[in-house]
């Protein structure tokens, strides 16, 4: 084989056309055409988010009904439950309104949600209901730090551009890059993978009709803590915004921790954390009755935290008729003094 | 920031070049001075906190490029002033770069039970203190000028080049920001650097980046290696090497062009040498020029003007006897690899991949000096095909110490490919790739999977691209010199700036994007 080498010829001379008969507005196409079709096609991922289809290809149970929250007219919910993840995986709304006899609707969302859109169901929703007598806040302890961005981009995204795509989105999504590229592929992916199949998630579809907003995460309980949970500071001046923003003669706020799996290494460490911070105590749970990330919980599970909703309900009531017979009490007092 | 993250491509590029667009309109200052903010700005983005060592670096290193030029009539001052400043950036590298790791050694071979700490090592600090100690010693030698802050800052830091190369001589990249030429954005250009740009994406995303998982399993755990395994983890290795560095090579140059600015080929098909003295010619083609230039040659200089001292002779007909050819070529030779060998890294399986590089070259001098070419061994050894496997192979053995964690792993991994562990079947595991699905996102971010040997084997692929097909600079019409075989083909697959280019490369860009989700770093960037 020859090991000559040659001369060969410049940019220009190797394509002697080029310089000389292609126009600046020719390369200007070629550069247009070459970053126009990428953008096109992370474009492509609004469109695909926004399409009716999504909920089911997305093939995530907490994007299987990414509406839900916005769409309760006219329910007059007497419990409200809003939160994150583990309030839709954890309570039983049914299970409540059958121990309490108090009508009880479940609103939460994913943490991602709550971590982008805020409080935005809640509000949607108190804005078309008469506001609730009991509204029960539940996050993971994960949660309560509330400005770590510690959390799976995607959901949230999917309801912002679902709901708000406006010039917020937009900042949104241009001022986190990564995330936002990560957001397109991941529904560009999965508009693609549903043309292959799309997932079955029927039975988490049926028991959240059947139940009014609860969750069941497909998969086995679990047998073992795999995860070290990463737990950044609380921040009990969020919690107390909520408190103080939702809080009114009508509407009692109760605060609650969601359960930890007894495994966890950190028992004491997320206790101590939320101390003063929530209204229960931190519920620590056998590790079978959670089916996923060692924070979402099996049915048996939720219906366990259910019950022990209902009980603390119940038991605020029962205090707060004590509140009441005393208060009128010394009212009746008062008037026959005068 | 990294070439192939998103915060670079959708955010940081498009930023830099809409204000070039702006500023060239206010002429050459304003444009030298928005490149270097943005290339601090790049640096920074990193780390906040080393943009200080960088600006402290570019201080010291203007003032004593002040100093030097002012004392340019008093040889002494002068020599004193580039000896003061070549210690103070060796003196910076060391401590970054080599301090610890000694004193992680010194405390290994001693025994001693103490903390000796540890630093981040700063991102393209070998490369940054490089370029400015060739600019002082230039300087020093009156074959440099001195510049204005702003371009000066801007030949250091120039985005492009900042972390891992090209290393710039001022000569080839400072007439490119002098006054009187024009700044505006050319269309030619940019249509240019996007193409290259995204051939080196390319590279790097669908190549490199898919063959990292075998190449890193195999070298984080080389004991007891089969020949197969051992073998394929190599071969990936090497590929991986070549498609990084290829890759990130194109995308620096690639992205300067945009500028309208022509960095130096730094990136020539290594493997297609046929020898190991090529190979250096074709790899890292601008750390063999600052080899030669300001280690091997001063190094050179130095033996023969011992040698005449001691009235030996230096001519062509002195290196043809041993000891000739041992002062006058070997010895040079193996110093300067071994220092290049350093500077990859502190660790003596660095020092071991320079030295070998070194008896490499001087046994590739050797052969040419005292095997003619005309001989029964010449004309074997000249016979291209085999010439090309046994240069692939050498460079591949001496990769081996390059990528180990230790002389030890090194050591194990090539006793598994000499077949002291046996044939075996690979039984290689690495982290399974993140689907993008929910399920996967919850459940297995980290599991393990075997590497099917069809997996790995995917890499005797490549070899007909890196040894038949033309390089990118090739296929842009950017190469000066090239093989007579490979020019016929690249006047038939020449890029033009035609719709079906700017289709096929759009396409090769989406598909770009979508395998790009987990964003890795340029292997490098290390040194």
């Amino acid at each position: 084989m020859s090991t000559t080498t040659t001369q060969i010829p410049s940019a220009e001379a190797a394509a002697p056309s080029r310089s000389s008969h292609a126009s600046k507005r020719g390369f200007a196409a070629y550069c247009a055409i070459l970053v126009l079709l990428p953008a096109l096609f992370l474009s492509s991922s609004i469109p695909i988010v926004r399409s009716p289809s999504f909920p089911k290809i997305a093939a995530d149970p907490f994007l299987l009904f990414p509406d839900y929250a916005f769409s309760l007219v006219h329910e007059d919910c007497e419990i409200l439950i809003f939160g994150d993840s583990t309030a839709v995986t954890g309570l039983d709304p049914t299970a409540v309104q059958t121990s309490t006899g108090l009508k009880t609707c479940n609103i939460a969302q994913s943490q991602s949600v709550v971590a982008i859109m805020g409080t935005r169901a809640l509000d949607e929703y108190l804005k078309h209901n008469k506001p609730p007598r009991f509204l029960v806040l539940q996050f993971a302890p994960e949660t309560f730090a509330h400005s770590s961005k510690d959390f799976f981009w995607p959901e949230g995204l999917t309801v912002l551009v679902r709901r708000d795509l406006g010039p917020r989105a937009l900042f949104l999504l241009a001022t986190n890059p990564q995330q936002a590229y990560a957001f397109a592929m991941w529904a560009i992916k999965a508009k693609f993978a549903s043309l292959r199949s799309v997932p079955d998630l029927e039975m988490t579809e049926t028991v959240f009709e059947q139940r009014r907003g609860l969750l069941v995460i497909p998969k086995p309980p679990e047998t073992a803590c795999y995860q070290n949970r990463v737990l950044h500071p609380s921040e009990p001046a969020w919690i107390r915004s909520l408190r103080a923003k939702y809080s009114s003669s009508a509407t009692q706020v109760i605060v609650n921790v969601s359960p930890v799996p007894s495994c966890a290494k950190n028992i004491a460490t997320i206790s101590s954390s939320l101390n003063g911070i929530t209204d229960n105590q931190l519920p620590v749970y056998p590790i079978h009755l959670f089916s996923d990330l060692d924070r979402h919980l099996t049915l048996e599970g939720a219906e366990r935290a259910s019950a022990a909703l209902a009980r603390q309900i119940l038991a605020s009531e029962s205090n707060l008729q004590l509140a009441g017979t005393k208060s009128s009490h010394i009212a009746q007092q008062r008037q026959n003094a005068f | 920031m990294l070439f192939n993250s998103p915060e670079f491509l959708f955010c940081y590029l498009p930023i830099v070049l809409v204000g070039f667009a702006l500023l060239g309109r206010w002429g050459r200052r304003a444009v030298v001075a928005w490149l270097a903010i943005a290339s601090l700005a790049f640096y920074a983005y990193w780390r906040p906190a080393f943009l200080l060592l960088l600006c402290g670096s570019i201080l010291v290193n203007y003032a004593t490029a002040a100093l030097i030029w002012r004392n340019r009539e008093r040889p002494g001052l002068l020599k004193l002033w580039m000896i003061i400043g070549i210690a103070l950036n060796l003196g910076a590298l060391c401590f970054f770069k080599y301090l610890f790791p000694f004193l992680h050694f010194v405390r290994g071979a001693a025994g001693f039970h103490f903390s000796v700490g540890s630093v981040i090592l700063p991102l393209g600090i070998s490369f940054f203190t490089f370029t400015q100690i060739a600019y002082l010693v230039d300087l020093a030698q009156g074959a440099a000028e001195p510049q204005d802050f702003v371009s000066y800052v801007l030949f250091v830091t120039f985005f492009p080049h900042l972390i891992a190369g090209p290393i710039l001589h001022h000569g080839e990249i400072m007439p490119q920001f002098a006054e009187g030429r024009d700044f505006s954005l050319k269309a030619n250009d940019v249509a240019l650097g996007l193409s290259w740009f995204v051939l080196g994406l390319a590279k790097k995303v669908l190549i490199a980046d898919r063959l990292a998982p075998f190449a890193d399993t195999t070298f984080a755990h080389p004991l007891g290696l089969s020949v197969v395994d051992s073998w394929l983890g190599v071969l990936n290795y090497a590929m991986q090497l070549y498609f990084d560095f290829s890759g990130y090579s194109d995308m620096a140059l690639g992205l300067a062009r945009m500028f309208s600015i022509e960095l130096p080929i730094n990136f020539n098909s290594p493997y297609k040498a046929d020898n190991i003295i090529e190979f250096w010619q074709r790899w890292h083609i601008t750390l063999t020029r600052y080899l030669t230039l300001y280690l091997y040659n001063p190094c050179s200089m130095a033996i023969n003007r011992r040698r005449a001292a001691a009235g030996k002779s230096n001519s062509r007909k002195a290196t043809k006897t041993i000891a000739g050819f041992g002062e006058l070529v070997a010895l040079p030779t193996v110093l300067t690899m071994f220092l290049a060998g350093i500077w990859h890294g502190a660790g003596l399986q660095f020092i071991l991949f320079g030295t070998l590089h070194g008896i490499y070259i001087s046994a590739n001098h050797a052969w040419r000096i005292f095997v003619p070419e005309k001989s029964a061994w010449g004309k074997l050894f000249g016979w291209r095909p085999l010439s090309l496997l046994m240069t692939f192979l050498a460079v591949c053995v001496a990769q081996v110490f390059f990528r180990s964690t230790s002389t030890h792993d090194a050591f194990a991994l090539l006793a598994g490919m000499v077949g002291l562990n046996g044939l075996g079947v690979t039984h290689v595991t690495a982290a399974s790739a993140v689907s993008h699905s929910w399920l996967a996102h919850s459940t297995s971010l980290a599991r393990s999977a075997p590497l099917l040997p069809s997996t790995a084997a995917i890499v005797f692929l490549l070899f007909p691209i890196v040894w038949f097909l033309p390089n990118t600079q090739e296929i842009l019409g950017q190469a000066r010199v090239a093989r007579r075989e490979i020019v016929n083909l690249t006047y038939r697959i020449a890029w033009q700036p035609t719709v079906f280019w700017a289709t096929s490369l759009a396409l090769v860009f989406i598909a770009v994007l979508w395998r790009m989700t987990n964003t890795s770093t340029f292997l490098y960037f290390q040194f």
